[in-house]
This record gives structure tokens, C-alpha cells and sequence, in this order.
């Protein structure tokens, strides 16, 4: 069976407005001190999906949520859909690149984020992780993508056909021509932030988390892409 | 009519918002079974409530 994105996010919203959800938040607000101010699940979420909280605070309910997801039954299935409604946002942004990079089918790559990150979750360590959102995240998008490089490794190499003239079943080797291509050419226009541009642009990064990959700091990545980008305007208006 | 022992809270689903007691009459539909709980105060004391309410039920006929 086969479900839109959307309606999986609108069927865990339709769980979590329900009196039995409540009763287990309820548990939770008891036990976790930073979740007791908020008096429903929407209340919560809206704090954690708010730009201007802080996040000191956004992270200190999330540990308390990751804390209540590792128990059994209801309170732990409880804290386990709150973190991954609160994470939404981000996962969403996952599922983009990796239909970008062709990982897999919509399912599949729905199947894969939403089986990670409850994995993620319910064995997240908490005396080693600090920022709770963003090592689950990149955790999970880094092993889906690992995973996919192995899988693509195992394909080639069971292959009995030259790799020259298989026309690329998933679409892998194209999205990696097209990306190589893309990269060659964006880098005659404007040299060494090629890279940049294409986590921002076409991959959906921020220019905080693409700069943080590249190692700049975020006022850097800001600059260099509008740099960048400026030069290929220009470019764009010579050829016109 | 039914009690909330012939209820399951899985049924039950949060309408949005939060209400005040006099508002409940406007809420309220027949055939429906709804779940009252408190929600504090509002800003001017007055106390707020959230409302769960069922799917339409049929209507069952009194013996006679």
C-alpha cells in the first residue's frame, strides 16, 4: 500500500489529537520537567517550530522527548510521534535530496527516513549526543546515503555488462553524470564555490549547513553564495 | 444515552482550540459523544476548556 507523504504526516497528526494521545502526553509532562509547561501536543509543536525560540530550550524538550520515547507503551509511542512530528520539518527536507539524488522510489525513500529516525530515536544515547534535532538528522540522511552508495556498489559489481552500456535502471549513474556535469560547468562560471551553490540550489542545504560542510562560517557561506550567484546572473545576461 | 465507559479515548478526537463554559451549547451536535477536560485559565481568569468529541453514533431506541 502506498502513501502520500502528506497523508502520513496528516495521519499522525489525526493520532496525536486523540483523548487516549492526550492521557500519555499528560504522563510525560509529569515526568519530564522541560515538556510540563505546554498543556497539548500543539502547544509543544508550535514552540519547537517557532524560528524565534531558543534553542537551548527547543533541545532541552527535545532530550526530555527522547528520554520518554526510550520507555515502553503508550507514553514512549507518545514522545516517539511527538519527535517525529517536531522533526518533520527536517525530515521533509531529507526526503527532497533524496529523491533529488534518486536514493530510491517515494516509498521507499518514505519507508527508509521514517524507519531510520525511530530507529535514531529510540536508540539515541544521550550522554553522548548534545543537539538532539541535528544528530538524528544528519545521522539518518548520512546512512541512507551510505547505504545506497553500498547498494549501488553491489549492483556494479554484479553486473555483466560493460557499465558503459547499461542504461542506469535507478537512475543513479544519471543523477551522478548530471551532478558531475553540473559541478564541471557551474565551476568555469564561478570557480571554487561551485559546490556551494549546488548544496544550496539544488540540493536544498542551508547556507549554515553547506558552509559548516565546507568549513565557513555561516556569514562566509552567505557571502560567498551571493556572490556566486551574482556571477551567474551576469553570465545569464551575456547569453540573453 | 451513553457514559464514557462505552467510549474508547482513541475515538475521541481533540477539536481545536479551547473554549469557555458558555461556548459549549454552540459546540455541542447531537449523536456525538464528547470528552470535557480542563485547560487552565485564560488571561482573565476565566477557565478554558478542550473538547474530544466522537464520530456520529447511531441512534439507539429506548426499550419499551
Amino acid at each position: 500500500m502506498s502513501f502520500a507523504w502528506h497523508e502520513i504526516r496528516d495521519q499522525i497528526m489525526h493520532s496525536a489529537s486523540t483523548l487516549s494521545f492526550q492521557r500519555s502526553f499528560d504522563a510525560i509532562r509529569r515526568e519530564q520537567g522541560p515538556v510540563l509547561g505546554f498543556r497539548d501536543p500543539a502547544a509543544l509543536l508550535d514552540a519547537l517550530h517557532q524560528k524565534a525560540g531558543s534553542p537551548d530550550q527547543k533541545n532541552l524538550i527535545l532530550a526530555a522527548l527522547a528520554r520518554a520515547a526510550h520507555s515502553d507503551g503508550h507514553t514512549g509511542d507518545c514522545a516517539l510521534t511527538l519527535m517525529l512530528l517536531a522533526l518533520w520539518p527536517g525530515l521533509d527536507a531529507i526526503r527532497r535530496r533524496c529523491i533529488w539524488r534518486k536514493v530510491g522510489t517515494g516509498d521507499e525513500i518514505t519507508a527508509d527516513i521514517l524507519g531510520r529516525t525511530t530507529e535514531a530515536i529510540r536508540g539515541l544515547d544521550l550522554q553522548r549526543v548534545n543537539w538532539i534535532a541535528a544528530t538524528i538528522l544528519r545521522n539518518v540522511e548520512r546512512d541512507i546515503l551510505r547505504a545506497h552508495q553500498r547498494e549501488a556498489g553491489r549492483q556494479s559489481l554484479r553486473s555483466e555488462t560493460e557499465p558503459d552500456e547499461v542504461a542506469a535502471d535507478d537512475g543513479s549513474a544519471d543523477a551522478a553524470v548530471t551532478e558531475a556535469q553540473l559541478l564541471r560547468d557551474l565551476r568555469l562560471l564561478v570557480g571554487a564555490d561551485a559546490i556551494l551553490v549546488i548544496r544550496v540550489a539544488v540540493e536544498g542545504f542551508s547556507q549554515a549547513e553547506a558552509g559548516a560542510e565546507l568549513g565557513l562560517s555561516e556569514a562566509a557561506a552567505r557571502k560567498r553564495y551571493q556572490r556566486a550567484t551574482q556571477r551567474l546572473r551576469d553570465a545569464l545576461q551575456k547569453i540573453h | 444515552m451513553n457514559s464514557i465507559a462505552d467510549l474508547s479515548p482513541t475515538d475521541l478526537k481533540r477539536i481545536p482550540g479551547l473554549y469557555r463554559r458558555w461556548e459549549l451549547t454552540e459546540v455541542f451536535e447531537a449523536h456525538r459523544n464528547y470528552q470535557i477536560e480542563d485547560a487552565g485559565t485564560h488571561a482573565d481568569g476565566t477557565p478554558l476548556l478542550a473538547i474530544f468529541v466522537s464520530d456520529p453514533v447511531p441512534d439507539i431506541p429506548e426499550a419499551s
